[in-house]
């Protein structure tokens, strides 16, 4: 059922971030000019919060009949198209609400910063970016969000760029990046030159029908696997976000290991999804396979981390991991008729994507105000400073054990559904694979649990000793962040049932 | 006025992805680096055009939407190509030299 | 929501809420603290006391008021208010007040007080919980709540330090056992009791789909009969019992209480001897009237069995402990001991009154009356030793002596409560331990009378013994030598005195009123209205005419055992004319007596020789071959070659540009392939 809306209800948002981001700079101006501490960052929290309120503001229906919205400049299949759903909804919500939270704790944690005009200027884009992809509704309009989401995130990763740890991150992550991009990019050219379309709706219908070349398809769906694979930082992509995410300043490292990874896995079931019936093209086998080798390749190298943001970023490696094994599971299970696996796997890599989002968007947030206090990133050197900084050490711990799967956190629901999932299938070959999972989050457990015992239950070392709390406005998103994994945790009821809806849409049901 | 088929565009813009492939594996100068990302750039962007037209050939017309989406990523190339090469020059500042073998203090 | 009894509610929540609370006042300030916590337990008192009026209502009083708790289950919270959980509860409410008065002086100075006053305050809130519960899983909270605040009481020690061996443990020769092992003994023992206990439980709930003592009581005639019919009505009943056998320290899991004296001595009185080991005896009181219902009026006859058994386990426990406690050398043993004899006479009283068809009033006047004098005499007792312990820094008899001179107002208040104890007229032992007679005599358990009656000589002799040995006779060789040290011994701090000379004094009013404080429990317990009603559903009541009162033959058998223990207990220990050692040594049989009875009957022996060490060397073993040598070391393995694969594989993340891209490319190339073979195109 698709509901016409109208254009600017659906664009409000994007509108509103865009607009911010422009006259971003003249605050900047006015700030340096008044000496006004602090005023661009308020002005795009501001902003951030407008765009948040406008887009609960989108449509109820949307969410309750799990409709979808949809509208066009020139009308399809031609045209640039906006879809949005209840998926794109869950999206552009996270993204808001994460981003909201980042900027807030940027005000105070990025106050010596210079060029904060830029910076804050290139977070509006970012979140624009991330909320373009979520409700683009063909090819195109999905290229250009995600090469601005793309190119503010590069700038922003090398934003000190005095010195010499974030230039040489962003180096790598411009040039490999782009040329997952650039596969993309090729990618809808085939499709393009196949179907004479860029639009999902009509691709979809294009791609179902049984004369289609599967050849073309195939190679069509690997340049996108590999081209968004990139950023989502699928092994043996994964090379650069080791180097980009603990280069970037915290708040950003969290924006990336939250957000911007997740646009990407959300733009590869995006396209997997609606354009490649698993019916007909079989990938379930390959994104398992992919979230195996990624996990397991990622914990290894998180396992002897010292560099708690390194840490954390191959932790972010892993998680994507999960969420492509629940994509995996949803392409697999439908293949195979395994209708309640295939739903439950899409759902848990929906919560998973949402749990992974918010702890880890709280463990680098938690992480970096650390690190303004003990001036080190070493985890040893770190020893016992979550006892120094109480509400920082609390939030810190919860963020970890929610991302271990201890219940009754968030993370705890979503790594049981993915495995759930996974077993309910219930042939040899995702037996083994799930259990493959389920070795990997036992091990995933044992550094956040190291990392946890180290910072946090350890007595105070020498840098704890002089650390203290950090002030409230960076503490207030860490504890909302935490309130919010434990709220997850507890009453997860509603979200599922969204994610059943965003899962009901995009999956070609039979 | 005669065109060649749009089949030789399509060559042509694989033998740009080869080298820019070429390029961006050998190179170790992060100039030639953005060389060959710029070259793939081209070699997609000419795909498209040359896979665009093969939809209308022998008509001398392309459809809007792959020009129009073509023109963006030909400016979407320029900006990444500029922030690239801003990247070089703090590169060079920090460790006074191009070379990417040079430029791997970030390990493990 | 109003609630009709709030006393019954706040007695058991406030010193819970104290407890809670306790840790944040002692961040305030460590006096405040104190201070708080003893007024928690002051205002429980009150709170139970704003429950006594009810006793003198005209009308029947048996109520309960509860709230949905799990509905499903037909589960609720509440309270029951009758005269037998209000009796108990001013009882374990007031005792627990004064022994937390005395707390504030015996413990001061004492590490690690917030622990002592948060499991204090804890252990009277579970222990009202248990007493107020109007069902059985709500009491089993509460009574597994009394279980840790002991065991934790008991170790409070825990560092079972080798240089205060005189104070703090329990024991000597191979059976010394220091405080942290008492407490572990305490909770495995009653352990076995509480998980017969909760599966009686849960059988009678599978018959009868509730834990209310009133549901049960009222669908008696239901669920009884079934449950009898299935053949489980007896070993439910049995099983049931084995949880106060636990608790209350009977015969066969008596052992852990003479161990449990290693805790604080304010620890010993309170839970020791006055309110936690009479739990089990409550409870039996409690759903006494629900078997009795079973046995006289439905008939079932197999429940003769346990009301036979109660009773005969009450007076062999009563005669077990008294011949221990005649030879034991520690002051607070020898209280222990006669707890847990005393604690026998309660539920011979309650297995008597069980059996006699127009008893049941009876049994529980008498077991009720014993509970309240002995928790009254036995906390003065306790306290009083306690205060000597503290003077005299030794647990054991042989290092006091002579004290009445130094300690004249201890003194005066111990010895009250030891005649009470000793069962001598008028004080208020003598009483009640006379209607547990009486009741005994009249159910015609003549086994159990002649171990009762034997059991009063030997409290008599025990008790003078303990006092001459304490208060008589010559000083000490270590007195001499603490007031050589300079060490002066002296008459305790009033903060100390004053409880257990109010409860001596106590314990003297009530025997003095003995005759017409039996009278006033009778009555108010026969008004619970079940029971008065049920005594009329008994044809035989109204037919059977007390014929000779028991009184006749107990009493004068009651005077006449008190003279034959009390003669020669007092030659031998206060006029010292006779040295007992040289009889004992005279005499083979006597010797190996002596050493049989010292060694606890062997029995503690016996316990752990059969369980405690087999199991200790086998986990031993298992610890030592399995854990060290398998999984350990397996585990250590497992660990290094991880970390080495680990730090082989991380060379894979070269940080260099070329190589990052040819993983694309190849990556590229690997998807292609294996999504074409999935395709089943290649």
């Amino acid at each position: 059922m698709v509901i016409e809306v109208d254009l600017v209800t659906v664009l409000r948002p994007l509108i509103a971030l865009i607009t911010f981001s422009v006259v971003a700079p003249l605050l900047g101006y006015i700030e340096g000019k008044l000496k006004l501490k602090r005023l661009t960052g308020a002005f795009a929290t501001l902003g951030l919060l407008i765009a948040l309120l406008l887009s609960i503001d989108m449509p109820k229906a949307l969410l309750t009949e799990g409709a979808v919205a949809s509208l066009s400049g020139f009308g399809p299949p031609l045209g640039v198209e906006i879809r949005v759903d209840a998926l794109s909804i869950f999206m552009v919500l996270l993204f808001l609400g994460l981003g909201l939270l980042v900027s807030l704790y940027s005000i105070k944690y990025m106050e010596h910063d210079t060029g904060l005009d830029r910076y804050y200027t290139m977070l509006l884009l970012l979140v624009a970016g991330m909320i373009g992809v979520a409700i683009a509704g063909d090819f195109f309009t999905l290229f250009v969000f995600w090469e601005l989401m793309s190119v503010s995130s590069y700038s922003l990763v090398a934003f000190r760029k005095y010195r010499w740890e974030p230039i040489e991150a962003g180096f790598k992550y411009l040039v490999m990046s782009s040329l997952g991009s650039l596969m993309a990019l090729l990618g809808m050219a085939l499709l393009y030159g196949y179907a004479g379309t860029l639009n999902f709706h009509a691709l979809s219908m294009i791609f179902s029908t049984s004369s289609v070349d599967p050849f073309y398809g195939y190679i069509t769906l690997t340049l996108i696997f590999v081209g968004f694979g990139v950023t989502a930082s699928i092994v043996p992509f994964h090379t650069w976000l080791p180097d980009a995410h603990p280069a970037a300043p915290s708040p950003i490292s969290a924006m990336l290991s939250g957000l911007v990874i997740k646009a990407a896995i959300y733009a590869i079931a995006r396209s997997a999804y609606t354009i490649f019936n698993p019916l007909i093209f079989n990938y379930g086998v390959l994104f398992t396979v992919f979230a195996v080798v990624t996990t397991t390749v990622a914990n290894i190298m998180a396992l002897l981390q010292r560099d708690v943001k390194r840490l954390l970023a191959f932790s972010s490696t892993v998680n994507i991991g999960f969420i492509l094994f629940g994509l995996g599971v949803a392409a697999y299970g439908l293949r195979i008729g395994a209708i309640a696996a295939s739903l439950m796997g899409f759902i848990g890599a929906l919560m998973h994507l949402l749990s992974h989002a918010i702890g880890k968007g709280l463990l680098f947030l938690a992480a970096g105000s650390f690190i303004t206090r003990a001036k080190t990133r070493n985890i040893y050197d770190l020893q016992g400073i979550g006892r120094a900084m109480p509400w920082t050490g609390a939030s810190f711990s919860i963020g970890l054990l929610s991302l271990s799967g201890a219940p009754p956190l968030a993370g705890f629901v979503s790594k049981l559904l993915l495995l759930m999932s996974g077993y309910s299938v219930g042939d040899a070959f995702m037996n083994v694979v799930t259990s493959l999972m389920l070795v990997n989050s036992v091990f995933a457990a044992a550094y956040y649990l190291r990392l946890l015992q180290v910072c946090v239950i350890r007595p105070k070392g020498i840098r704890a000793e002089t650390s203290k709390e950090v002030s409230a406005l960076i503490v207030v998103p860490l504890v909302l962040l935490m309130i919010a994994l434990v709220a997850i945790g507890c009453y997860p009821w509603p979200l599922i049932e969204v994610a059943q809806k965003a899962a009901s849409i995009l999956l070609p049901l039979p | 006025m005669e065109y060649l088929p749009p089949q030789s565009y399509l060559a042509l813009s694989l033998i740009l992805l080869a080298i820019g492939f070429y390029c961006l594996v050998s190179k170790r100068n992060m100039i030639k680096t953005v060389i060959g990302l710029e070259i793939v750039t081209i070699a997609v962007n000419t795909a498209f055009m040359s896979l665009g037209w093969m939809r209308t050939y022998p008509a001398n017309f392309i459809d809007p939407l792959a020009q129009t989406f073509v023109i963006i990523s030909i400016a979407i190339g320029g900006i990444v190509a500029a922030l690239a090469l801003s990247l070089v020059v703090d590169a060079h500042q920090h460790y006074k030299t191009l070379d990417l073998k040079k430029l791997r203090r970030l390990r493990w | 929501m109003s609630l009709e009894y709030p006393g019954a509610w706040l007695c058991w929540i406030s010193p819970m809420v104290g407890a809670v609370l306790t840790p944040l006042f002692a961040k305030i300030n460590l006096r405040v603290r104190d201070y708080v916590a003893v007024l928690f337990s002051l205002f429980a008192a009150i709170s139970a006391s704003t429950m006594i009026p009810l006793l003198f209502n005209a009308t029947p009083l048996f109520n309960s008021e509860s709230f949905d708790w799990i509905p499903s289950l037909n589960v609720k919270m509440g309270v029951v208010v009758d005269p037998l959980s209000i009796i108990m509860a001013n009882i374990v409410a007031w005792i627990s007040f004064l022994i937390m008065v005395y707390s504030l002086s015996y413990m001061h100075g004492e590490p690690g007080l917030t622990r002592y006053w948060f499991f204090m305050n804890f252990f009277i809130g579970s222990m009202l919980l248990l007493v107020m519960a109007d069902n059985m899983l709500l009491m089993f909270f509460g009574w597994e709540g009394v279980g840790v605040c002991s065991y934790a009481l008991i170790g409070f020690w825990y560092r079972d330090s080798k240089e205060d061996w005189l104070k703090c443990w329990v024991g000597e020769g191979d059976e010394a056992y220091p405080p942290s092992h008492a407490g572990m003994k305490a909770f495995i023992m009653t352990r076995i009791g509480d998980v017969c206990l909760l599966a009686s439980i849960f059988v009678i709930y599978a018959f009868a789909g509730t834990f209310s003592y009133s549901e049960l009581l009222e669908r008696i005639d239901q669920w009884a009969p079934t449950i009898s019919k299935a053949g489980l009505l007896l070993p439910a009943a049995i099983l049931f019992f084995m949880g106060p056998v636990g608790k209350s320290a009977q015969f066969p899991l008596h052992e852990w209480l003479p161990d449990a004296m290693a805790g604080p001595t304010s620890v010993s009185a309170l839970i020791h001897a006055a309110t936690m080991v009479k739990a089990g005896v409550y409870l039996v009181a409690r759903v006494l009237p629900i078997f009795w219902l079973a046995y006289h009026v439905l008939r079932i006859s197999e429940l003769s069995a346990f009301f036979t058994i109660i009773a005969w386990i009450g007076a062999f426990t009563a005669f077990l402990a008294a011949t221990q406690a005649m030879v034991s050398r520690e002051i607070k043993k020898v209280l222990a001991y006669s707890t847990v004899s005393q604690i026998g006479y309660m539920f011979l009283a309650l297995g008597a009154g069980g059996l006699l068809a127009h008893g049941l009033v009876e049994g529980l006047t008498s077991g009720m009356f014993h509970l309240m004098s002995h928790a009254i005499f036995k906390a003065a007792l306790f306290l009083s030793a306690g205060a000597i312990i503290h003077a005299v820094e030794s647990r054991f008899m042989y290092h006091m002596g002579g004290l009445r001179k130094y300690m004249p107002l201890t003194y005066v208040a111990m010895w009250l409560a030891a005649l009470s104890l000793a069962g001598v007229p008028p004080f208020s032992g003598f009483w009640s331990k006379e209607t547990v007679l009486a009741v005994s005599w009249e159910a015609g358990l003549l086994g159990p009378f002649v171990l009762a009656v034997v059991t009063a000589a030997l409290t008599v002799f025990y008790t003078i013994r303990m006092m001459g040995l304490t208060f008589h006779g010559e000083k000490s060789h270590r007195i001499v030598e603490l007031e050589a040290e300079g060490h002066k011994i002296e008459e305790a701090s009033p903060v100390m005195y004053v409880p257990y000379a109010i409860l001596a004094v106590a314990s003297l009013g009530i025997g003095v009123v003995g005759w017409w404080m039996e009278e006033a429990l009778h009555r108010a317990l026969s008004s619970m209205t079940p029971y008065a009603a049920l005594h009329s559903l008994v044809p035989s009541v109204q037919a059977e005419v007390e014929t000779v009162s028991p009184q006749i033959i107990t009493l004068p058998l009651a005077i006449v055992m008190l003279i034959v223990g009390a003669i020669p207990a007092y030659f031998m220990y206060v006029s010292r004319k006779v040295d007992p050692s040289a009889i004992v040594a005279k005499s083979l049989l006597l010797r190996t007596l002596h050493t049989f009875l010292f060694k606890r009957w062997f029995i503690n022996k016996m316990y752990y020789n059969a369980f405690a060490y087999p199991l200790m060397s086998a986990s031993r073993g298992l610890y030592r071959w399995i854990e060290v040598g398998g999984f350990d070391r397996a585990l250590a393995g497992f660990v290094s070659g991880v970390v080495g694969f680990a730090s082989q594989f991380r060379k894979l993340q070269t940080g260099f540009l070329n190589y990052n891209i040819i993983g694309i490319l190849m990556g590229l190339i690997i998807i292609a392939l294996i999504l074409l073979k999935l395709g089943g195109l290649w």
